[in-house]
Formats: C-alpha cells, structure tokens, sequence
C-alpha cells in the first residue's frame, strides 16, 4: 500500500516511545520500515528541548503534531503507540529545584496527559502498565483467573514471616516487590530471589523497615518458562538453568542457561489471557515455574518484560508480532 | 473518538499514569551508602556485590534520523541490533554505564513510586 492510499485509509502512522539505544526497539521499527509503515519514533527524554508538542483541542480530540528536527507527524495520523520503556524528561540547564520540579510536572500532565487521550492502539496503555506494577494485584488476580499461585506472604511483621516458614518446612522465598536492583556507593547490585537459611530465619531483623514478599519456594522445579504475550498471540520458551544460582532465579547466571520452544498447557493459556484482559495489556512478560509434576506455577507478569534474548535463542517472532499489532492499531 | 476514561483505580494515581524510568545510558542518581545493621531492610541483605564481569563490548552507534534505529558508527550503515545479535547484548536493551552487570534487563525503574529522579 502506497503513503498516499494510506492516507485515505486513515491514521497510519506508529508512534515508538522508547530510549535511543533499544536494539528490540530497532528490530520493530526496522521492519516497520521494512513494511513502509510510517514511524515517528522518540523519546519522552527528547522533551522539551528536542521534542516539539503543538496540541489543541478540537472537537473533543487532541489536534496537531509532534515533531523533531528531522520529521513531524499530526497527532490525528497516529494509528498506534509502543510504549517501551521511555526515559524521563531532559530539562534544560540552570533551572532551580523547585522550577525543575514544576517542569517536570508541567512536561507529565502536558505531554503525557495529550498522549494518553489519543485514540491510538497503546501497547501497553501507561496506566495499565502502572497498575500492572503491583505484585499483589498481579498474583491475586493470576489466581482468580484460574493459574496456580505459590502461598504468599507480604509483610513487614518478623513473627508473619516465622508462621509463613513453618507452614512450609522452611521453603520460603524472599523477593522484590519493585525493583530488581539497588544502586549504592555509585554500583549497582542486583537483588535475586533468595531462599531463607534457617540462619536468616534467626534473625529476621529488617523486616519490619518496609514491606516484603515471601513465597513458598518451588524447589522441584522442572524447568522456568518465559511466556511473551503480543496480543492474542502467545510465545512460551523454556528456561533450563544449569547452575545452583540460576536455578533459584535465571537472572543471576545467563550463561548458564539453556533456552527452548515450549508449550504452554491450554489451562494456563486460557489463564494467562485472563490475566491479559484483566490487567488490560497487550504484551506481558510472564514467569512461570514449572515443578516435576508439570505443575505451571505462576510468578510474575512484567509488562515491559524484555524478549530479545528469548528470540535471538529461539527464533519465535516476536518482532513481527509486535510490528503486525502495531500495524493493525485499532482505528 | 476516545473511550472514556477506564481507570478509577487509587493504584495508578496521578504521578504513574505516564510512567518514566531513568535512562539506562546515564549514570544512576540516587545512590549512596548502606545504612547500618539493623536499620537496613531485611530484603536487601540479599542484594548480591557484582563480580568483575561485565556486559560483552559493542560496537559504538549512532541513531539514524531517517531510519529510526541505531547503526553502527563505521560508515557501513549497518542496523546496530543486527551487529550486536549473538554477542549476548539481547539480554539487556543497552549497555550498562553505571558500573554495574547486566542483570537482566528487567532494569527498567519507572518513576511509580515518587519522582526521585524529577
């Protein structure tokens, strides 16, 4: 289809929100180019000063246009959007602490508030995706839409955590509840599940600093999965962890692992796409454990999970999923 | 026309609903020093001190304006993911600069819980 006969079909255009250096962003827009589908790709961190906004309110819709200094597009030819990962706004130099709180502020209820009214395919919605930030929301609603949940606890009460443990013979878990890493004294450092010692039991100090997420730990387990959802497509690789550390948690020893094509049980699809609806995503993330009874037991959904590594091992397209749904749009 | 709006959940309030994280090219800003012995949260006994490794060396790249993705910057005009593809840079979406592993890309921090980077 030519640019001009899209333009008689309506909104072409896909919006790409993400960091400069993203190659599974590059892999999408390459084959978008690839398609001729057109692009207007950016970051939230290009605004204000390399990022232009001229939006009014016409008819009840947000008009106008978006642009750089290389390309521009009208707010009303967007078909779609990939929210992958964006970076927080660059303000220019010499601003005061409180006049850069304001522009920030400014710059997050400006664009971001004309972004999210535009009636565009978003994968994922920004709210959607925030809600689907809090574990607890993600875990109850796994097991209301029928997948199987470990037993767990979130708590900042030691004697909770000592109960939890002996229900479970001690096979407990801690893990985040946000974020996977800590930066001290200028170095990150990763925080991967950790199965509790009864040394770690015995002194439980900490606790009760803030909240933590305990979890019966699934320590027959078969393998992990990895299930990348684009939509109503579903892509489940297995992870077999060759190593004491990636068997606890896969993250912590990449070269220890074995990445296949798997098949996901039809339960557990019909589950997953549950949880989809439920949270209103259009790509998730999700980690399973699976025991040695075949058992699917669900962790985790992230739903600005990455998948790059999972193809580069497996082949499964999850770019052209992506670029098809981005395509598509809704409009 | 757009849906009206769907949410009126209290998790996503005003500050989530256009979540940005940090860029993963520039150094962290808020860091410092562990706090002592019984006042540090018990979750973060478990935060790991990173071995020496580091994520495999990738060329060096440009952003194309026209075609929108990375290339490497040696004049070929070679898409920079492509470069990259088998060296195991998939596991992240970009190289680390703040002196820290890899650890498994799922490194994205969304301003959800307050604005500290703002």
């Amino acid at each position: 289809m030519d640019a001009g006969l899209r333009r008689e079909c309506g909104p072409v255009t896909v919006l790409v929100l993400s960091e400069d250096c993203d190659p599974s962003v590059d892999a999408v827009v390459d084959e978008l180019n690839r398609r001729k589908v057109p692009v207007f790709r950016c970051d939230t961190a290009w605004f204000p000063t390399q990022l232009g906004l001229d939006a009014q309110l016409r008819d009840g819709c947000w008009a106008g246009s978006l642009c750089t200094g290389y390309r521009g597009v009208r707010l009303l030819d967007l078909r779609s959007a990939w929210y992958r990962q964006p970076t927080t706004f660059r303000l220019r130099e010499g601003l005061s602490g409180p006049e850069r709180h304001h522009a920030m502020w400014e710059a997050k209820l400006g664009l971001g508030g004309v972004l999210c009214d535009l009636p565009v395919l978003w994968v994922n919605p920004p709210a959607r995706e925030a809600d689907a930030a809090y574990k607890p929301v993600q875990l109850a609603t796994a097991a209301r839409c029928g997948l199987t949940v470990p037993p767990t606890l979130i708590t900042n009460r030691p004697e909770a955590v000592r109960r939890f443990a002996a229900e479970h013979e001690g096979q407990v878990v801690v893990k985040p509840l946000s974020f996977g890493s800590i930066v001290e004294d200028g170095v990150r450092r990763p925080i991967y599940t950790h199965p509790l010692t009864a040394e770690d039991l015995g002194d439980l100090h900490g606790v009760e600093a803030t909240a933590h997420l305990f979890q019966r730990y699934i320590a027959d387990k078969a393998f992990e999965a990895r299930v990348t959802v684009v939509a109503d497509r579903i892509f489940a690789a297995a992870i077999h962890a060759g190593s004491p550390a990636a068997r606890v948690d896969w993250r912590s020893d990449y070269s220890a692992l074995t990445i296949t094509v798997t098949k996901v049980p039809e339960r557990v699809a019909t589950g997953i796409r549950a949880v989809m609806a439920a949270l209103g995503l259009v790509f998730g993330a999700f980690d399973f454990a699976v025991d040695a009874q075949g058992v699917w037991w669900w962790l985790e959904v992230n739903a600005s999970g990455q998948y790059g590594f999972i193809e580069e091992a497996t082949g499964l397209p999850i770019t052209t999923a992506l670029a098809d749904v981005l395509e598509k749009g809704q409009r | 026309m757009s849906t009206p709006l769907r949410n009126t959940s209290p998790l996503s309030p005003v500050s989530a609903r256009f979540p940005l994280g940090r860029s993963r090219t520039s150094h962290a800003t808020s860091t410092g020093p562990s706090s002592e012995p019984g006042v540090r949260p018990f979750g973060l006994r478990f935060a790991t001190t990173p071995t020496a490794e580091r994520a495999p060396q990738s060329p060096a790249w440009r952003l194309d304006p026209h075609r929108q993705i990375a290339i490497v910057d040696d004049g070929t005009g070679m898409p920079w993911y492509r470069q990259v593809a088998g060296s195991g840079s998939m596991k992240t979406t970009g190289p680390s600069s703040d002196g820290g592993p890899s650890t498994g890309g799922e490194e994205w921090t969304p301003d959800f819980v307050a604005n500290a980077d703002q």
